[in-house]
């Protein structure tokens, strides 16, 4: 048994490693160790037993979680907490709030971008003019919903130019809103700040950071927006 | 406050995502000519999305927006038909917590009421979650506010999303909506 070997410091007592090791090589007179005794064991040491980490991928909202078996513990999906009524159909970690305060929360899976409604006007429009020819192909088939979608953009179009809601919107990343803010900003097209801060809560928190751009934006859009 | 005029309720998130599919296409489609092969597994994509609906993960499917790769075929020894891996982007529309959408009254129960809205068909809204309106039984029954503004089949009404789950046996998003709140109610 080889104690606080080559390199391994003179510890207070506990060494990292313990090498029991069968005796190797030649040696001088003394009985060979059996061949098939496994060469080298390592008895790790008690303060690396028992941590064991977890990794946890959540999915739906693409954040790591860690679950340490030592006493933390880590949050799974709850969905038992429910104060009766949403309980079930809760998708989120916490605890359901009151149902009317209930806040707009965009899980984006991975590998997935927002669209904003006039981007997606703009490609179903494209796909619509393709449609005539791509009917007259009994085999093509379209999912029900494209319908449903392509006249539901149409209807409710708001801007003449999808490139300068992009642009204008594109800066209020500066100022720490989201992807998911960005697109319920254009979408619901708000007139006022106090809009604004109602229809998306979450923007709230920053509101000394973002304030100023966002009206400035705000202004922007209107320049684009199409008459009701 | 939200001025009652200029608000607008949205629809569902549209989200464009990445997504690789397996499609299946059987020998009689295979044919020397490498262009009738790749337009078969287009229209075969086009089918199978058709045929989904929606997932878990992305929503209702709307469009394929652009075609990414088509990877080498594998043939199934058995059925002797190739798979071909497809790297695609697609349209989609996820329901979203807390948002705001627009439907119409389906059912009518002592419990609550039924509503459909564009692609999702069942949204159920709480007979406690109906705000100032009460069940009225009869032929017909509806909800009936003090007011005498009335929740029957075929009326339009604006609802919050409270949350949603997705059914896979139906392969549907199921929604839990309510009407008690600012600007919600029948329109």
């Amino acid at each position: 048994m080889e104690k606080g070997g080559k390199g391994h410091p003179a510890g207070k007592g506990k060494t990292p490693f313990k090498v029991v090791a069968s005796k190797r090589g030649p040696s001088s007179g003394r009985e060979r160790e059996p061949v098939n005794a496994s060469p080298v064991e390592i008895d790790s040491d008690s303060d690396s037993e028992g941590f064991i980490e977890e990794i946890d991928f959540s999915k739906s909202n693409g954040k790591l979680s860690l679950k340490g078996t030592s006493g933390k513990d880590g949050k799974g999906f709850s969905s038992g907490k429910a104060g009766g009524k949403g309980g079930v159909y809760s998708s989120s970690k916490k605890p359901p709030k009151r149902d009317t305060d209930v806040k707009l929360q965009l899980e984006t899976p991975s590998g997935a971008r927002v669209v904003m409604d006039c981007e997606a006007a703009d490609i179903l429009q494209q796909i619509q003019e393709q449609m005539v020819i791509l009917s007259e192909d009994p085999t093509i088939k379209f999912p029900l919903s494209f319908d449903k979608a392509y006249q539901y953009t149409k209807e409710g179009k708001q801007y003449s130019d999808t490139k300068s809601v992009k642009d204008v919107l594109e800066s209020l990343k500066n100022c720490g809103v989201n992807d998911g803010e960005i697109c319920m900003i254009a979408n619901s097209g708000p007139e006022t700040m106090e809009e604004v801060y109602a229809l998306i809560p979450s923007l709230k928190e920053n509101r000394y950071e973002n304030e100023e751009p966002i009206k400035e934006a705000l202004s922007n859009l209107s320049k684009v927006k199409l008459p009701k | 406050m939200v001025d009652g005029h200029n608000f607008k309720s949205s629809k569902m998130v549209f989200l464009e995502a990445e997504m690789n599919s397996n499609v299946l296409i059987s020998p009689d489609q295979l044919t020397p000519q490498g262009l009738l092969l790749q337009k078969a597994i287009i229209t075969r994509l086009l089918e199978d999305i058709a045929n989904k609906k929606a997932s878990k993960e992305h929503g209702y499917f709307i469009a394929i927006t652009s075609l990414k790769s088509i990877g080498d075929g594998r043939v199934r020894t058995l059925t002797g038909d190739v798979l071909f891996p497809v790297s695609f982007s697609c349209l989609t529309q996820k329901p979203t917590k807390g948002e705001v959408l627009t439907g119409t009254v389906e059912r009518i129960l002592k419990h609550g009421l039924f509503v459909k809205s564009g692609p999702i068909e069942d949204i159920f809204i709480s007979e406690k979650m109906t705000g100032d309106y009460k069940y009225v039984p009869g032929e017909s029954p509806m909800f009936l506010s003090e007011k005498h503004s009335k929740l029957e089949k075929g009326v339009s009404v604006r609802f919050k999303v409270v949350g949603f789950r997705w059914m896979e046996a139906d392969r549907q998003f199921q929604l839990l909506a309510t009407l008690a709140g600012d600007f919600l109610g029948p329109i």
